[in-house]
């Protein structure tokens, strides 16, 4: 499973390099921008905003999942790792830990970016931040991971009826809602929130799991 | 050589919406040619993919060497090689990266034997995959298939849309590969141009169903076309699996030479012509004809 997964991530490093490219890019350019044409309230403000390049990277990782989620179904991965003497279960989490490891890099490229304006800066704005990052993290994985999801549930829904895709659909329903509630919810501390917004994205990947070894049809 | 079959299908049955596979029992023997004939949408496809774990059947078992295809218990899938219409190669790495990509999971892959298949067909290891043109690729997945020494090759039309050179190197590769007799090889196929040289037996299948299993020597030997003349108008022929009558002369198709030419003798008739039949004749009258030839 492990060499499964680094080969993965091996084979994404340069599109997750280049999303991270894109996103500093877009952020950079904004800021030029803003340089070029703002006034002295702006430059205050674009001062400010150089905690949001950290997050720019965070959803550079988000992007470069769903990249490799699109890519492993279009180039018919499952068939080739299916066809290699490797467990299905191990096959089945390699696939959810993929999009995973990616954002994984990105949360850590984003805590070292944060370190990096918090001693050039020192600025009190930063450091609420930063106690949000991980929260924000774990959201974006749970996105990432719920687009696996839906997939196995199209997959289940091709081989049994409407009803019979019921209680999938309905679970991933209901795991949205609740990541909804913890997002909106008023619970202040964001260790807590990035907990429970980690935990729900574990219970996805077991769904997804679980769905995937119940497949009978590993052609796409 | 073992005497456990290199798979064994046991009233597999598989079904799609409007299309039922099955129930299907096929077994080949190691160090045999099996090809497996039928048009468009007969399961031939299927059929592979139960073989290799791709699908799996609702009814039904699947072994191979033995050993049921399971996926929780991967071990038996080191002695299958299986090239499909899709591979799943990563297509921004470039030939030699799949290819050691797979090396790191199969302990039979031997470095040497890849070094040597890609020579000897011309593939260029160092290209991307997405650079790849069909033929080379083509050739990536009959290296990828063999790089481990399966004991059991599945190919699924693995020369379709090659050209007569490609196909050709192909087919001489395989033919290699199948000297030490200890390689067994289910093949599926349109052109049966290809597999007349490699098969030993042939498989037809229509609608999901065996239509026939035989030797193709047997095949070759035993179906004839006849034309004779009788001063009847219409006349039921022994063994007869197509006829038709062209003014006083009239010809038949049978899968029993033999048979028919003693039965037409009886009858009193004359002129009798009789020519061998191409393995491409065959099938064509074989799968046109459907069910009224015997199934094994």
């Amino acid at each position: 499973m492990w060499r499964l997964l680094r080969e993965g991530v091996r084979f994404y490093r340069p599109v997750l390099l280049t999303s991270w490219g894109f996103g500093a890019g877009i952020f950079f350019l904004v800021l030029a921008l803003i340089a070029v044409v703002g006034s002295v309230r702006d430059l205050n403000a674009m001062a400010r905003a150089g905690v949001q390049l950290p997050l720019a990277i965070l959803i550079a990782s988000l992007v470069a999942g769903f990249i490799a989620i699109g890519t492993e179904r279009s180039e018919n991965r499952v068939r080739m790792h299916l066809m290699l003497p490797v467990p299905i279960n191990q096959v089945a989490v390699a696939r959810v830990l993929l999009p995973t490891a990616l954002m994984i890099l990105g949360l850590v490229a984003s805590h070292v970016l944060f370190a990096l304006l918090l001693a050039i800066e020192g600025s009190p704005v930063l450091s609420p931040r930063h106690g949000n990052v991980d929260f924000i993290g774990m959201q974006l994985l749970f996105w990432v991971q719920v687009g696996l999801a839906v997939r196995e549930v199209i997959e289940l829904r091709h081989r049994v009826s409407w009803q019979g895709a019921l209680g999938s659909k309905a679970l991933l329903v209901t795991a949205v809602a609740v990541m909804a509630v913890i997002q909106l919810g008023p619970w202040q501390s964001a260790v807590l929130r990035a907990a429970g917004a980690a935990a729900l994205a574990v219970l996805v990947m077991t769904f997804t799991v679980v769905l995937f070894r119940r497949r009978n049809v590993f052609t796409k | 050589m073992s005497s456990v079959p290199a798979f064994a299908l046991t009233g597999v049955v598989k079904r799609y919406p409007g299309f039922t596979l099955g129930p299907l029992d096929l077994t080949l023997d190691p160090g045999t040619v099996v090809g497996f004939v039928g048009p468009n949408g007969s399961g031939k496809t299927t059929t592979l993919n139960c073989i290799a774990g791709l699908v799996v059947p609702e009814a039904g078992s699947v072994d191979v060497f033995g050993h049921p295809a399971d996926h929780r218990a991967p071990a038996w899938k080191a002695d299958i090689g299986v090239v499909g219409e899709a591979h799943g190669f990563y297509q921004g790495w470039t030939a030699n990266e799949n290819l050691r990509f797979l090396s790191g999971f199969h302990r039979g892959w031997s470095d040497q034997r890849v070094k040597r298949l890609a020579d000897r067909l011309g593939l260029p290891l160092d290209k991307k995959v997405e650079q790849l043109s069909k033929g080379h690729l083509a050739k990536l997945a009959i290296v990828a298939a063999l790089g481990h020494g399966p004991r059991l090759l599945l190919l699924d039309e693995p020369t379709a849309g090659l050209d007569p050179v490609v196909r050709a190197q192909v087919l001489d590769v395989l033919w290699e590969v199948l000297e030490d007799g200890e390689h067994a090889i289910f093949y599926s196929t349109h052109v049966l141009s290809d597999i007349s040289r490699l098969a030993d037996e042939l498989v037809f299948l229509r609608e999901g169903q065996v239509l026939l299993r035989s030797a193709k020597d047997d095949l070759t030997e035993r179906w004839r076309r006849i034309s004779f003349r009788l001063a009847v108008s219409d006349v039921t022929v022994a063994s007869a699996v197509e006829y038709r009558r062209v003014r006083a002369e009239h010809q038949v198709v049978t899968d029993d030479g033999e048979a028919t030419l003693a039965h037409l003798r009886e009858l009193g008739a004359e002129a009798i012509e009789q020519s061998r039949m191409t393995i491409d004749e065959i099938a064509v009258a074989i799968l046109k004809g459907g069910n009224h030839v015997a199934a094994p």
